[in-house]
């Protein structure tokens, strides 16, 4: 008996981010510093790169591989493109973080690549079971990821939050599909959906409660209201820049993964699930951007906001269009350079001040610090959705998306929700420009004023390091870049859009 | 050809970028020479495309290009797309030009103001605006360069953003600038919902197809002249340009001469394929341009401030260009542009000297007798004035005559514009000519009797010359340091090539003498049904050239008699007519009608909505209730966001719940 043909040509960028997490894993073991400190980022960056390069080479493929285990197409390597783009530049905002130095340089980043190839498998996945095992390949590592200021006990509280709510999602999604497959008798998307065509299960209880139970599972995952209460909490507590991987590239493969699970396995029932997943999308921006107002931590801000653009993207979703997808494709690509943009200041400046991240930390710099005044302000109102930067052409694209989806009604809520946002965008803009920065900046202090003392950072105050200061100007340029120039990128998206070939 | 064309407009663009990034590197008058270079570059490249232009044949001097597609969704597709045609051409010829002599004056001219890295970068910017407004091929290209011509000008206009007036007079042409991107957005809108193109000429292909007056294009249209009145100061839009003087003297040069009141005209005569098909909407532009330029000829005459005199002139001549180009003397109407830059900038510039001669102050009644002390700028002037007075062979008597010429042969009710013009012909004889009169003659006063001696007067305090308000010169106000043209070789340089320009540009058309400008813009008009068939006869031509030179001549006479020969007449007639001339000086009451009709209202709408109705119903139920929803909602959000696990995990399953119930109850 011989196992399923394996098209390792396809496969290559998985497999490269595989193996880029077993090479550091034991790159990581050597004993001199530079193999630890400098060689193993290294490692992580170049393969990363190399998933990245591989996802160029393999554009133009479309193919299920392993048995239709996974699909290839310009959907899922675009996304898978995305992961890689958020781990590079993750790589370089973690390079002389404190994180990996508490938790071990190896263990790190093999961690990062492995919750990386959990995202790309699952936005390939084709299959119940592929979905759920790439869906946990991607969580643990995380779970994991989120505790690793070992000293910080914030950090380790947003770890344990995340695994026990994770769990309880994960949970969710796997009686969902296991229902599913219950219902339908099938594993594979193709066959649900034939099994859905035939008409028969139009009512079934079993089904639907599948479909109830898988779709919050996913929401979960990409903190869709109302699942998404470990989202503030979990990006809070964990490492900024595990927490930039997370709001990006966790979003991306979740986006995903729904597009997939929805437009392919359950389109039949699309008249179904539409519906629910519009007023979650209503719901989610709302609470997003209520919960957004009042916050005093930039990384709260942007947890929230997070929420916020998460529906706004599933506007995108509801429409089960090839214009929706690209839409979602286009958004999530300009929503990693303007979130990883922002965080990347809230490193560089939880470095500089001792102040943590919350918002007086960017008190003032406007005249003190341009490389990082500007990019928080080219981010902050590229997440508004101001014309001239990405967010706009990325905002435009969902609402034309919806309207021309006959869910007008939802592209006139995604606009009262950024109307709403700007009361915290901007209020982070006043802060950079307007205000004075704070006097006497303390040697040590707290996250968000209520830590006590013995969760205080361990290091003081020290240069925030070129390649974030690099890493926020890159990311705010593309923001530019894209707002003027979209088109390369929106063709992309296109690509990506009409991967599922079945939607119109 | 047009890769030149794009290098003309990235110039600029570079020039704006590295003054202002790197503001803090650049000594002294650095950043003026690299903001001069950068549009000196860009008028060598649109020389360039201009003997490209001239080297393809007839047929193919009209071509596209495109950069990237900014956004191709569903129904619209916005190109970044330049349209190179010879009036394109002509106007970057102009625009890049005349701003680059101007770019030269202002480095001396500002070269004590601290301001001068950020001055230079804006002007930069302004002329990269106005060269995105007239290269664009769509009326996409066209909203945007719109709206940054109005962001440049203000910038500019409340440039010494100390001065209170000056803050004011910018905020008042942004106001009324709005209003005129508001009017053109919703004409490209109209346009876009009957052609369902944004090319401009996709839409000219389909002009055909609408019938004449079409009620729809003729909102457009109309709305479409809302925009060009706004930028153009045309009535009852034109009450920001005179109070734009508060921008520094070469700034109201570039907006008078080379950008900003110009694109009005040029968006007339680029629209003609609309224009001649809807005869209604062109009678609009060509009645409210021999409106005002009657009305604001009238103003200059009672005006008294050097600068606002100059400005008055440039609504009137804008008025004969606006009325040209919508009578179908499309000719007529870019020539007079072309003279206009010329001598309009070169005035300015003058005027610049002067003040500089007054240590700042600009109201004649102070000035006069600085032709000895000033020879330059009084020889320059006169250039300037006499072209601007329609005295032949000056070039602004062949551009003024040909718009007449071109108008009388319309014939019909085209008559009254005729006679319009030159009754204000006459009135413009008058006034520039009062200016010149009262500035460089008569007896010297103290500033120029000084100046004789070889001492540049300095005020010890410099005062606002509206208000009276003392001001310091830190930054965010003038430069300590004064400028004349005698002094600085850069002010001369400009103003002698403008002086040149200003005198011989007429043999550019001469009717049945030269013919360049007319073959040279044919391509661009090719199928008006005006701009060849509308040809006066010799004797028409020699008949308004001759009543021309007599009404322009008599002008100038008239201000001699009033001024020079008997100063005291002028005060005499204020004393008979005290009613006209209050009228004058008070702009025919244009700023108080505006303020009775719209702002009064408004204000006391806006009173009673506040005192009432918001403290009601906005303040009281929206405003509040929303806020209170939202916060109410926000601490909802957060009392929800406890930090405690079971909580979330009771949350997750409440929605779940929700979810399975929705999808039961629905199946």
């Amino acid at each position: 008996m011989s196992g399923p043909h394996i098209d390792w040509a396809a496969l290559s960028p998985l497999i490269a981010l595989a193996a880029g997490s077993i090479v550091v894993l034991l790159v990581g073991l050597l004993r001199p510093r530079f193999a630890r400190e400098s060689l193993v980022p290294l490692l992580a960056f170049v393969a990363f790169a190399a998933s990245l390069g591989l996802v160029a080479w393999q554009w133009d493929d479309n193919a299920s591989i392993i048995a239709g285990a996974l699909r290839v197409d310009e959907l899922s390597l675009g996304l898978t493109g995305l992961v890689a783009i958020a781990g590079m530049l993750t790589v370089l905002l973690s390079w002389r973080g404190d994180a990996p130095r508490e938790s071990a340089h190896g263990e790190y980043y093999a961690m990062l690549l492995a919750s990386a190839a959990g995202m790309a498998a699952l936005v390939q996945a084709q299959n119940l079971v592929s979905l759920f095992l790439a869906f946990e390949l991607l969580s643990i590592p995380l779970y994991v990821l989120c505790a690793t200021e070992l000293r910080r006990a914030p950090s380790l509280e947003s770890g344990l939050k995340y695994l026990v709510v994770g769990s309880v999602g994960s949970a969710t999604l796997l009686y969902g599909l296991a229902l599913v497959y219950g219902a339908t008798g099938a594993t594979d998307f193709g066959e649900i959906s034939d099994a859905l065509g035939e008409g028969s299960m139009v009512g079934d209880p079993l089904l639907l409660t599948g479909l109830a139970l898988s779709i919050v599972g996913l929401a979960f995952k990409a903190s869709v209201a109302p699942f998404h209460q470990w989202t503030p909490d979990v990006y809070e507590g964990a490492p900024t820049a595990i927490t930039a991987f997370m709001a990006t590239a966790t979003k991306a493969a979740a986006l995903g993964v729904i597009i997939r699970f929805l437009d392919v396995a359950l389109i039949p029932a699309e008249p179904d699930w539409s519906p629910v997943l519009a007023v979650l999308a209503t719901v989610t921006i709302v609470v997003g951007n209520v919960g957004a107002i009042g916050q005093t931590s930039i990384k709260r801000i942007l947890a929230w906001s997070g929420v916020a653009q998460a529906g706004y993207m599933l506007a995108g979703v509801v429409v089960a269009s090839q214009l929706g997808i690209r839409a979602v494709a286009f958004y999530l690509a300009v929503y990693l350079v303007m979130n990883v943009a922002a965080f990347a200041v809230v490193v560089a400046r939880a470095r500089e001040t001792g102040l943590g991240d919350s918002i007086e930390s960017v008190s003032g710099i406007g005249a003190t610090k341009p490389l990082l005044a500007w990019p928080l302000t080219i981010s902050m109102l590229g997440l508004a959705g101001i014309p001239g930067t990405a967010g706009f052409i990325g905002k435009f694209a969902l609402i034309d998306a919806s309207v021309s989806g006959d869910f007008a009604w939802l592209g006139v809520v995604i606009v009262l929700g950024s109307a709403v946002s700007l009361a915290y965008y901007l209020r982070v803009v006043a802060a950079v420009w307007m205000r004075e920065a704070p006097r006497a900046v303390p040697a040590l202090a707290g996250g968000s004023g209520d830590v006590a003392a013995e969760d205080l950072p361990r290091s003081g105050p020290r240069p925030a390091g070129w390649e974030v200061t690099f890493v926020a100007v890159l990311c705010a340029l593309a923001t530019i870049a894209l707002g003027v120039v979209p088109g390369p990128v929106f063709d992309l998206a296109a690509d990506a859009g009409s991967a599922l070939t079945g939607l119109f | 050809m047009t890769t030149s064309a794009w290098l003309v407009l990235a110039l600029p663009l570079a020039g704006t970028l590295t003054i202002a990034l790197g503001f803090k590197l650049w000594p002294g008058r650095a950043a003026g020479w690299i903001g001069t270079l950068a549009i000196l570059a860009s008028f060598v490249f649109a020389a360039i495309t201009f003997f490209r232009l001239m080297g393809e044949d007839e047929h193919h001097r009209q071509a596209t290009s495109t950069l990237f597609d900014y956004a191709n969704t569903v129904g619209v597709d916005a190109k970044v797309t330049i349209l190179v045609d010879p009036l394109s051409v002509l106007m970057i010829l102009v625009v890049t030009g005349v701003s680059m002599l101007i770019h030269l004056y202002s480095v001396t001219y500002m070269a004590s103001d601290r301001g001068i890295a950020r001055y230079f970068a804006y002007l930069n910017f302004f002329v990269f605006s106005m060269l995105l407004l007239v290269l664009a091929g769509n009326f996409f290209l066209l909203i945007v360069g719109w709206a940054f011509v109005g962001v440049a000008s203000y910038l500019l206009i409340s440039f010494w953003y100390r001065r209170k007036t000056a803050t004011a007079a910018g905020v008042k042409a942004f106001v009324i600038n709005v209003v005129g991107d508001i009017g053109l957005t919703l004409g490209a809108f109209f346009i876009f919902k009957n052609t369902g193109t944004l090319d401009y000429l996709g839409v000219f292909a389909q002009a055909g197809d609408f019938g004449t007056n079409d009620g729809e294009l003729v909102a457009g249209l109309v709305l479409l002249l809302v925009g060009a009145f706004a930028k153009s100061a045309q009535m009852p839009f034109h009450t920001w340009l005179a109070d734009a003087m508060e921008g520094p003297t070469p700034v109201s040069s570039l907006i008078h001469a080379a950008t900003m009141v110009t694109a009005g005209v040029y968006l007339i005569a680029r629209m003609w394929p609309l224009f001649e098909v809807t005869p209604a909407a062109a009678a609009v532009g060509a009645v409210v341009g021999a409106a005002t330029l009657l009305i604001s000829a009238t103003i200059g005459i009672a005006a008294t401030d050097i600068k606002r005199v100059i400005a008055w002139s440039t609504m009137s001549q804008i008025g004969y260009m606006i009325m040209a180009v919508s009578s179908g003397a499309y000719l007529g109407g870019m020539f007079h542009f072309m003279t206009h830059a010329f001598f309009k900038a070169l005035l300015f510039m003058g005027a610049g000297s002067v003040i500089g001669a007054m240590a700042g102050a600009q109201t004649m009644d102070r000035m006069g007798g600085f032709r000895k002390a000033l020879p330059f700028t009084f020889v320059t002037m006169l250039i300037g004035g006499l072209a601007l007075a329609g005295i032949p062979p000056f070039s602004g008597f062949f551009s003024k005559d040909e718009i007449l010429a071109l108008v009388g042969e319309r014939g019909g009710w085209h008559w009254a514009l005729y006679v319009a013009g030159y009754v204000g012909a006459f009135l413009t004889g008058i006034y520039t000519f009062r200016m010149i009169f009262r500035v460089f003659f008569g007896e010297p006063v103290t500033e120029a009797r000084e100046l004789e001696q070889g001492h540049l007067h300095h005020a010890e305090q410099h005062i606002n010359p509206t208000d009276g308000e003392v001001e310091d010169t830190d930054v965010g106000f003038p430069g300590p340091e004064h400028y004349i043209a005698e002094r600085e070789r850069p002010m001369q340089i400009a103003m002698g090539t403008l002086a040149i320009l200003a005198s011989v540009a007429g043999i550019a058309y001469i009717s049945h003498v030269t013919d360049f400008l007319h073959e040279f813009l044919h391509p661009t008009f090719a199928g008006s049904e005006y701009f060849d068939s509308l040809e006066p006869s010799v004797g028409f031509t020699v008949f308004g050239w001759v009543l021309g030179t007599v009404v322009g001549v008599s002008g100038v006479l008239v201000a001699w008699l009033v001024w020079v020969r008997r100063p005291g007449t002028s005060a005499r007639l204020q004393a008979r007519f005290p009613a006209i001339h209050r009228l004058l000086e008070n702009k025919w009451y244009f700023d108080e009608a505006i303020d009775m009709v719209f702002i009064r209202p408004g204000a006391w709408i806006g009173r009673f909505a506040q005192q009432t109705f918001e403290r009601l119903v906005v303040n009281g139920t929206l405003v509040s209730g929303t806020t209170m929803i939202v916060r109410a909602g926000s601490q909802a959000v957060r009392a929800a966001q406890s930090g405690l696990l079971r909580s979330y995990a009771a949350m997750l399953l409440l929605g779940l719940a929700a979810v399975i119930l929705y999808f039961l109850i629905r199946s």
